[in-house]
C-alpha cells in the first residue's frame, strides 16, 4: 500500500501520530511510505493507495493542491481537526478578516491568504475522518489495517458521554459545569473530564447530534454554548454550518 | 437463618476480613459522588453522606443521624462483572495458518453494601448472561466467584422508584449476607455458607436476642420516603399500542443521545465487538466493549441506520427496558435505581415519561 502524508494549514502535531506506530510502519511488509516531507528527503509525488491530509485549506494555491492530491490517490483521509473542519485558525471565519489580517501581518506580507480556513470536505471528496487535536495513533491503525483487509474502518461516532461512564467520571454537566461532551465524537478518552473540566470539543460533532438541546441546557445555566463552540477548534465544521451558524 | 447482631466495631472486622479474601469493591466518595471502588478502607466508607438527587442534579451533604445514610452509589455492578473493554480473544497468524486463544482473565470479587435494587439488576444479568443456551463464560466465572454483602436503604432519594418495580424487600437477590442497620446497630443475616464462614470468624458476643419486627419496622420506613410511583399495571401492552405515538418526537426534541442513561443503567447490557488489528497482519485482538443503543453505528446494518432519529433511539430503549425486556427475559429491565434519571444532562425522567405515556 503506497501511502502518502501530507500537510496544508496546520501545526504539524498530526503527523506526529505516524511517528508513534513508527516501528510497526517500517517493519510492515504491507505498507510504503511513498510521500511523507515531514519524515523523509526521500519523496515521490506520483500516484497512492491512501492519502493522509493534515491541516485546513487557507490559500488558493492549497485549494489547487488538494484537488491535485485527490486526483492522485484512491482513498483521501482527512485527519485531525484542521482537515476535518478547519482547525483553530478558522477563529477568523467568525470576525472581520481585514480587521484580524492587518492585526497579524504587515501590509501585503502575505498576499494568497483566503479569508475563510476551510475543511478540505469543502473542496474535495473525502472517504475517512480522522478527528482529534491531534488524532489518536490508533485510528491511523485501524483505517489503514481495514483498508489493507478490504473492510470498513471503525469510525468512532459515538459521544465523550460513554467515555466518561466507562472510566467512571461523573457528568460535568450534571455536577455543573459547561461541557460539550453529548455532542463532540470519543477518541480521547475523555481527557479533559478526566482532569475535572468540561470537554470543548476538539475531536468536533456528531453527524445529527442534538445541538439545539444542548444549547437550551446551556442557556439554562448561564453558559455560553457558541463561545464555548468557537473555543474548540471545530467551530466551522460542515456539521455545525447551518445550524449553528445560520 | 442465622442472625447476628453486630456492634460498628464488629462490622469493621468483619469489613476486613472479607477483604482480605476478596478484592473488595465498596462504596466511597470521589471526584464528588458516592461510587464503587476498589481496596476502599473501611473509615472511607461515605458513611454519614447522604446523596441530593433529582433529574439531572446531583449533590452530597452529611448527615448524622445512621451510618447507612446514603442510597446506591452512582456506577453499579456491572463496571466490574462486565467491564467497559475486555479482550477476550487473541488470533495468530504463523506461516499462513491461524491460531486462537481466549483470554478468561477475572477477579475474585466481593461486594461490600449492594443495595436491594443492585442485587434486582444482578438477578437480570443473571438471566441475560446465564440463563440461556449460549452462557457468557466470563460473566458466569465472576459471578460465581463472588462475595455479596447485601444492606437494606433507609431512606430513598427523590430519583428512587424501586418499590413500584417489582423488588421483593424479602427477597434476598443472591446476597450472602444482608445488614439492616438498627439504631447504629447492624442486624446481619446470614443466606449462604460462604456468609457463615465469615461470621464464623469474628469475635462475636452470645446473640442476643432481639426483635425482628424492628428490621419491619426499617424496611417499612425506607419504603414511606419513596416519593415516585410508577403504575406498572399491564404496562408492557399499554405501551405497545403508544408505540407511534408523536409523543415520542417530543422527547426526541429533548434527548441528547448521549447514551448516559444507558452507560449507568445496572441493567444496559449492549456491547459491541471489535477487533484490533496490528500493521504486519500477524495479530489481531478482539474485544468487548460497551455499546449503547443511542449510538449512530448501533443500529447501522449496511451503512443504513435503521433509527436515524433520536426520537426513534430513545422510543427502542425506553421500550425495551418497559416492554420488550418482559417478553425476552419475562421481567422489567428497570429496577427503578433511578441512575438515568439523576445522570441526564437534560433531565429527562423515565418514570414521569413512562407514566405520561401510558396516560397519554
Amino acid at each position: 500500500m503506497k501511502i502518502g502524508v501530507f500537510k496544508f494549514s496546520s501545526c504539524d502535531g498530526c503527523q506526529l501520530a505516524f511517528f508513534d506506530i513508527a516501528p510497526e510502519i517500517i517493519n510492515s511488509e504491507y505498507i510504503e511510505i511513498s510521500y511523507f516531507l515531514e519524515a523523509t528527503s526521500f519523496n515521490i509525488y506520483d500516484r497512492f493507495d491512501v492519502a493522509f491530509v493534515e491541516g485546513s485549506i487557507s490559500t488558493r494555491e492549497e485549494e489547487e493542491r488538494i484537488k491535485d492530491i485527490r486526483d492522485r490517490s484512491k482513498i483521501v483521509v482527512a485527519i485531525g481537526a484542521c482537515a476535518v473542519s478547519g482547525g483553530i485558525q478558522s477563529a477568523r471565519n467568525f470576525g472581520n478578516f481585514e480587521e484580524i489580517y492587518s492585526f497579524t501581518y504587515r501590509e501585503n506580507y502575505f498576499k494568497d491568504i483566503n479569508p475563510l480556513s476551510k475543511p478540505i470536505s469543502d473542496f474535495v471528496s473525502v472517504d475517512y475522518t480522522v478527528r482529534g487535536c491531534p488524532v489518536n495513533a490508533e485510528e491511523i491503525i485501524e483505517i489503514i489495517t481495514s483498508l489493507l483487509l478490504n473492510k470498513t474502518p471503525h469510525i468512532n461516532e459515538s459521544p465523550v458521554c460513554i467515555e466518561c461512564k466507562r472510566k467512571s467520571i461523573p457528568c460535568l454537566l450534571v455536577m455543573g459545569s459547561p461541557c460539550l461532551g453529548p455532542i463532540t465524537v470519543d477518541g480521547c478518552g475523555a481527557l479533559c473530564p478526566s482532569l475535572n473540566r468540561g470537554c470543548y470539543g476538539c475531536f468536533g460533532p456528531i453527524k445529527g447530534a442534538n445541538f439545539e438541546s444542548l444549547r437550551d441546557l446551556f442557556k439554562e445555566r448561564g453558559f455560553n454554548f457558541e463561545e464555548l463552540i468557537k473555543t474548540g477548534f471545530n467551530a466551522y465544521n460542515p456539521y455545525f454550518r447551518g445550524v449553528i451558524w445560520r | 437463618m442465622e442472625r447476628y447482631i453486630l456492634t460498628i466495631d464488629q462490622l469493621e472486622e468483619l469489613y476486613s476480613i472479607i477483604k482480605d479474601e476478596y478484592k473488595l469493591i465498596s462504596p466511597t466518595l470521589k471526584d464528588g459522588v458516592i461510587q464503587y471502588s476498589q481496596n476502599i478502607d473501611f473509615k472511607d466508607l461515605p458513611f454519614g453522606y447522604t446523596q441530593m438527587e433529582s433529574a439531572g442534579f446531583y449533590t452530597v451533604k452529611t448527615t448524622d443521624d445512621c451510618y447507612f445514610s446514603y442510597i446506591r452509589p452512582y456506577n453499579s455492578l456491572k463496571q466490574f462483572l462486565r467491564p467497559p473493554k475486555v479482550n477476550f480473544m487473541t488470533v495468530r497468524r504463523i506461516d499462513n495458518n491461524l491460531t486462537f486463544e481466549y483470554h478468561l482473565k477475572y477477579e475474585k470479587y466481593a461486594f461490600f453494601d449492594v443495595r436491594r435494587c443492585d442485587l434486582k439488576a444482578l438477578y437480570i444479568l443473571d438471566k441475560v448472561f446465564i440463563e440461556n443456551k449460549y452462557p457468557d463464560i466470563q460473566y458466569k466465572t465472576v459471578r460465581e466467584n463472588m462475595f455479596i454483602v447485601g444492606v437494606n436503604c433507609l431512606k430513598a432519594s427523590d430519583v428512587c422508584f424501586c418499590e413500584s418495580m417489582d423488588i421483593n424487600f424479602e427477597e434476598g437477590y443472591g446476597a450472602d449476607i444482608f445488614i439492616t442497620e438498627i439504631d447504629k446497630n447492624f442486624l446481619v443475616e446470614v443466606l449462604t455458607e460462604k456468609g457463615k464462614n465469615f461470621l464464623n470468624k469474628i469475635k462475636l458476643k452470645k446473640q442476643q436476642s432481639m426483635n425482628l419486627n424492628k428490621k419491619e419496622e426499617v424496611i417499612e420506613k425506607f419504603k414511606t420516603t419513596i416519593k415516585k410511583k410508577l403504575n406498572t399495571e399491564n404496562l408492557k401492552d399499554i405501551l405497545y399500542s403508544k408505540i407511534d405515538s408523536p409523543y415520542w418526537e417530543e422527547l426526541g426534541k429533548r434527548c441528547l443521545s448521549c447514551t448516559s442513561c444507558t452507560q449507568v443503567c445496572p441493567t444496559c447490557f449492549c456491547f459491541d465487538i471489535r477487533e484490533e488489528n496490528s500493521l504486519d497482519m500477524k495479530v489481531s485482538e478482539r474485544y468487548f466493549v460497551w455499546d449503547s443503543c443511542f449510538n449512530q453505528t448501533f443500529a447501522t446494518v449496511h451503512k443504513f441506520n435503521l433509527r436515524e432519529k433520536i426520537s426513534h433511539r430513545y422510543r427502542q430503549w425506553l421500550m425495551h427496558k418497559m416492554a420488550y425486556w418482559q417478553d425476552q427475559f419475562g421481567t422489567f429491565g428497570c429496577i427503578g435505581c433511578g441512575r438515568c434519571i439523576t445522570w441526564c444532562p437534560v433531565k429527562i425522567d423515565i418514570q414521569i415519561e413512562t407514566q405520561k405515556l401510558r396516560d397519554l
